[in-house]
Order: structure tokens, then sequence, then C-alpha cells
């Protein structure tokens, strides 16, 4: 049986945790731990995943074609066999991206009906 | 020890890495020292595993059973069906063409002796009405899918809708066979006194 066609939209909305590891591995691979860190980092805190919210996403991802495991690992003598490495696919991006547009319009929504009280923009942390 | 709340092939798929997460997550917070930042830890791992095994739980055997047995559902669904299907088709055609050939074996068997006339009419609302009722709540948990997680200390719920062609089509057929008969039961007990 074939794999049905699914858009991008189709996925959506889609729960924080999960847009929030898409961002996590949008700009590089990353394990587990990885992931929680450049999250906490990014929300200043705001934000934490705990063990089970990320493995249960991670496995809901895997399901969906969010994210996949990444072959390639670092030197084993600097590294935890444990760790398993995840990479976003293209369909990943495809729904992270309708998730943020979607974001986007409600944000549009409020600022139009003056419910944003100022235009604060938090410093990012950069890329590493 | 905590994992074992888990399903086991959750356990087995992810237990390790999250076994060595929470090894992360604990020389870190030895390193800065902090006795209480040590227990907040151990106190947030052990709710957000609690919480999210739970979800594990029940959306790994629901999901499961939802996407292996789907067909299976549908034909369990026509199955609980069948019965009542076939008593309004062969009532249609009866009273509404004359056509009998479904309705008169049913009729002789089963109305004709007074005794079995009672019997059918004890037994009949609840194998049609039990079996649609069935059908209807099998093909709908086949379509609708409900997601529970918990995140940053709310539950986020979603519903998601999918286009299962034979679960959606006896999800249809028993919701109409539900309003027949339902319908039915007043137009012959209830007369409108305007």
């Amino acid at each position: 049986m074939g794999e049905e066609t699914r858009e991008p939209r189709d996925l959506l909305p889609l729960t924080p945790a999960v847009l929030n590891i898409l961002l996590a591995l949008a700009d590089e691979e990353r394990h587990g731990y990885g992931i929680m860190r450049e999250v906490e980092a990014r929300t200043g805190g705001g934000t934490r995943l705990g063990p089970g919210t990320l493995y249960g996403s991670i496995k809901r991802m895997l399901a969906d074609g969010l994210i996949e495991e990444s072959e390639e690992r670092p030197d084993p003598e600097l590294d935890d066999q444990r760790r398993r490495y995840y990479r976003i696919t293209d369909f990943g991006r495809g729904v992270a991206g309708a998730e943020a547009e979607r974001l986007q319009e409600l944000v549009d929504t409020a600022r139009a009906r003056k419910l944003l009280r100022t235009h604060k923009r938090r410093a990012l942390p950069e890329a590493t | 020890m905590l994992l074992a709340a888990y399903p086991e092939e959750f356990r087995r798929e992810y237990g390790a890495q999250m076994e060595q997460t929470f090894q992360d997550l604990c020389r870190e917070e030895r390193r800065k020292s902090e006795a209480a930042g040590f227990l907040r830890l151990w106190i947030r791992t052990i709710l957000n595993l609690g919480a999210t095994a739970f979800v594990e739980r029940i959306s790994g055997s629901a999901g499961k059973e939802a996407g292996v047995n789907d067909h299976k559902l549908a034909g369990a669904g026509f199955a609980f069906l069948f019965a009542p299907l076939y008593f309004v088709t062969a009532s249609l055609l009866k009273y509404g063409l004359g056509i009998g050939f479904l309705f008169d074996p049913l009729d002789k068997a089963l109305m004709s002796d007074p005794e079995n006339l009672r019997v059918f009419n004890l037994v009949s609302p609840l194998v049609f009405l039990g079996g649609l009722g069935v059908a209807l709540l099998l093909n709908a948990h086949a379509v609708l899918r409900l997601n529970l997680s918990r995140e940053d200390g709310s539950i986020v719920g979603s519903v998601r809708l999918e286009a299962r062609f034979w679960n959606i089509a006896m999800t249809a057929v028993s919701l109409l066979l539900l309003v027949t008969l339902v319908g039915y039961f007043f137009a012959e007990n209830f007369v409108y006194r305007p």
C-alpha cells in the first residue's frame, strides 16, 4: 500500500514541544540533551523540555516523518554510544514553516487589534 | 526504575537515551553545586515522566489498535450493523416497493408466532440499537485521533480527523440507520396532537 500524500498544513497546529524541537534541529543535527539545552537557551529558560516530553515527541515526529535519525556520529571516544542524533527532514522544514506562518498570522491579527502592548524583540542566542 | 512506567516498546527504543539525558542533566546540576537545583531536577523529572508515561500508555495502545486494525474495525462495524441494516432494508423493500423476499422469511420465522414476536420485540432493540451504537463508536474511534500531552504544566490536546474511507462509510451508515430506527420508533409510538 502506498504512503498517503500529506501537506505540511495537515499536521497543524503543532504542540509547543514539537515546534521547539523542529526549531532546535533547523540549523544542525543534535542529540536529545542537545535539543533540551538549545530550547532552554533560546527561550531564556522559559521552556524546559522534560525527558518524557522530549522523547515522546521525538517518537511521534519520527513516525510523522518530521525528523530522522542521523547515521553520522562524532568520534566514539568523544561521545556516548547511547546518544542518538536527529536531523530535520524536508517535510519537517515545511511543517515548521507552515506553523510559523500560522503563528505569524495570529500575531499580525493581535497587533492589528492593538492587543500587543509593546513590540519587544528578545535577542536570540547566536547559532553555533 | 522510573522508566518502568513506560510501555515496553517505548522503553526498548528510548530508555537508554532517556537515561543518558538524565545523567547529563544531573551532571550539569552537580557542576552548579546547588542542592536545591538538584532536588528541583528530580521533582520535575518525576512529574514529567509520570505524566508522559500515562500519555504513552493510552496513546500507544489506542494508536497501535487504530493503525493496525482500521480495516478490522470497519469489518467489525459491518458485522454489528448487518442485522439492523437487513431489517431496515427488508422493511423498506416490503412496505415501500412490495418486494418481500427479504422480509417474508423474517416474518415467518420471528413475527408470525406470538411468542416469537414477543421475544423479537424484546431483543431487537438491544441488537439493533446496541449494534449500531457499537459500530458507530468503533469506527468513529478509527477516524478521530485524540492526543493528549503535558507541556510546561498545561495539558495540551489535539483532535485529528483521519480520512479512512471504510471507517467513515461505516460511521455514516451506522448514524443513518440509528436515525432511521429512532425516527421509526417515535413515529410508531407517539402521535402528534396539535
